[in-house]
C-alpha cells in the first residue's frame, strides 16, 4: 500500500503534466482542470491499492486514470465529478489570466480555431475515429475494434482524417502530443 | 511548492484537507479508505455477458473495492512445454457489467513463450484483471485478487463434448487448445464459460453452481473483421461446434452467431 504522506508529493510532481495532457486533449483549459481535479481524487480514492515505489508506473497508472476521466467526458459531454464529491472536494475555480496562461502552456490557443473549423468538415466517421486515436490514443486495434470496422479501415479514416486536417496542424501542433 | 497556475496550489490546499485528515474515522466518512462492496448476487434469473473482442460492448464503470493477494498460480508451467510460460499480457479495453452489480468483467490476451495466445476472463479493477473473494473464493474476504502477469488461469475446468477434460488453467487459445490433441480451426476462437469466478467453490463444480450465482460468459477472440455478435438463448448446438469438440455443455441455453465482414458466420468456436 502506498504511504498516505506521499499522495501531496505525488500531486505536485505530477499536476501540471496531467494538466497540460488534458488541456491539449480538450482544447479547453476550465474542463482540463475539473479533469486534473477528478483524475487526483479517484487517484485519492485508489492510492490504498497502489503496490509500487515505481515513479514511472506510478505515473503511467496516474495517466490511465487521466485518459479514462477525459473518455468519459468527451463520451458524455460534461465532466463526471465522481470522486471529488465522494471526498466532499471543491472543483478548482480559475480565473481568466490562470485560463489564459494555463492553454497558452499548452499551445491550445493557436490552434483552436482552425481545429474546430477542420473537425467540423470531417465525415462523422472520420471525426469519432482521429478522436479514439488521437484524443484518447487508443491503438488501431482498439480503434477498429470500438467502431466495429477491421483495422485497415481504421487506419485509412484516421489518415483520411490527418491528411484533411494536415495543414492546420502542422502549422500549429507540429509534433506536440 | 511553487505553480505555474494558481488553481492547481488552490487545489492542493483541498486536497491536503482530506489527505492529511488525522482522524481515520473521518477518512473514511470522508471515503478513504474505501468500504469494501461485495458483488450483488441475489439474481432470480440466469443472466448472460458476451465479452467478445470485434463486437460493440458497453463500458462499465469500475467499481471501488480493496485489493486482496495475488491469485496463485494453478500448477508450475514450463517454457517448452504444455502452453509455455507466460512472457506478456495486455488488457483489452473491452468490459461488460456484471448484472448483479460490482467490479465489471473483462479479458486480457496472454501470450507465452511458445507463441501461443490465450484468452484470460475475470473481473477488472482499476486496470488489472482479478477475481473476488466471494462464493467460497479466498475465504469469501470480499477483496479483489489480480491475475498476476504469469498466471494464466483462463478455463474453470471441465469436459469437452468427446469427453476430453480440460484442467483449470487451461489456456483457450486462438487457434488451438493445448493439451488436447484437435487440430487448429483457424484465426479465431470463441468460448462460453458457465459459472462465477473461477476459484468460487461453486464454479469448481460447475453444475452445482445455484441459479441467483449463476453467469453465461462468452468470449473470445474473434479477429479484425467481426462486425456483428447475434446471441440466441433457445437455439440448439450448431453443427459446426460438435465438429469442431469445442466444449459445449448439455446445460448451455444459448449460442452465440458470429458475422464478419464479406459475409462468412461462425457459429461457437469454429469459422466456415
Amino acid at each position: 500500500m502506498a504511504d498516505p504522506d506521499g499522495f501531496v508529493p505525488f500531486y505536485q510532481a505530477e499536476a501540471e503534466a496531467v494538466l497540460m495532457f488534458l488541456t491539449r486533449r480538450t482544447l479547453d483549459g476550465e474542463v482540463a482542470l475539473e479533469l486534473t481535479a477528478e483524475t487526483f481524487a479517484q487517484a485519492w480514492l485508489g492510492w490504498p491499492r497502489v503496490r509500487t515505489d515505481s515513479a514511472e508506473e506510478m505515473r503511467a497508472w496516474l495517466f490511465t486514470i487521466a485518459r479514462r476521466q477525459l473518455g468519459r467526458y468527451l463520451r458524455r459531454g460534461h465532466v463526471q465529478r465522481i470522486a471529488l464529491r465522494r471526498l466532499g472536494l471543491r472543483t478548482p475555480v480559475a480565473h481568466e489570466d490562470d485560463l489564459a496562461a494555463i492553454e497558452a502552456a499548452a499551445g491550445v490557443e493557436a490552434v483552436r480555431p482552425e481545429l474546430a473549423a477542420e473537425l467540423k468538415r470531417l465525415t462523422a466517421d472520420q471525426r469519432v475515429a482521429l478522436q479514439l486515436r488521437v484524443i484518447e490514443e487508443m491503438p488501431y486495434e482498439e480503434v477498429a475494434a470500438r467502431l466495429g470496422i477491421s483495422e485497415p479501415t481504421a487506419r485509412a479514416r484516421v489518415s483520411r482524417a490527418l491528411r484533411a486536417m494536415q495543414h492546420s496542424l502542422a502549422a500549429t501542433w507540429g509534433g506536440v502530443r | 511548492m511553487t505553480y505555474r497556475f494558481r488553481a492547481l496550489e488552490t487545489f492542493e490546499s483541498e486536497l491536503r484537507r482530506v489527505v492529511e485528515e488525522p482522524s481515520k474515522r473521518a477518512r473514511r466518512r470522508r471515503g478513504w479508505p474505501p468500504t469494501p462492496r461485495r458483488a450483488g448476487w441475489g439474481l432470480a434469473v440466469p443472466v448472460a455477458g458476451v465479452l467478445l473482442a470485434g463486437g460493440t460492448l458497453a463500458l462499465a464503470a469500475t467499481g471501488v473495492i480493496l485489493t486482496g493477494s495475488s491469485v496463485p498460480a494453478a500448477a508450475p508451467v514450463a517454457p517448452s512445454e504444455g502452453i509455455g510460460d507466460p512472457v506478456s499480457s495486455r488488457l483489452l479495453p473491452l468490459q461488460v457489467r456484471d448484472p448483479g452489480g460490482g467490479l465489471p468483467w473483462g479479458m486480457r490476451i496472454v501470450e507465452t513463450s511458445r507463441g501461443l495466445v490465450c484468452a484470460q476472463v475475470g473481473r477488472i479493477d482499476n486496470g488489472q484483471l482479478g477475481e473476488l473473494g466471494i462464493d467460497g473464493a479466498f475465504n469469501d474476504d470480499g477483496l479483489f485478487h489480480p491475475f498476476p502477469p504469469g498466471v494464466v488461469q483462463s478455463f474453470p475446468g471441465g469436459s469437452t463434448e468427446d469427453g476430453t477434460e480440460i484442467e483449470g488453467g487451461t489456456c483457450i487459445l486462438a487457434g488451438n487448445t493445448v493439451g488436447s490433441s484437435r487440430t487448429a480451426w483457424g484465426s479465431a476462437v470463441a468460448a462460453e464459460r458457465w459459472g462465477v469466478d473461477q476459484n468460487a467453490t461453486s464454479s469448481r463444480g460447475h453444475l452445482s453452481a445455484t441459479t441467483s450465482q449463476r453467469r453465461d460468459i462468452s468470449y473470445g477472440l474473434l479477429g479484425p473483421h467481426a462486425v456483428r455478435v447475434s446471441y440466441a438463448k433457445t437455439a440448439t448446438t450448431p453443427a459446426t461446434a460438435r465438429r469442431c469438440r469445442l466444449r459445449t455443455p448439455a446445460h448451455r441455453p444459448a449460442h452465440q452467431l458470429l458475422r464478419y465482414m464479406g459475409r462468412r458466420q461462425a457459429s461457437l468456436g469454429c469459422i466456415r
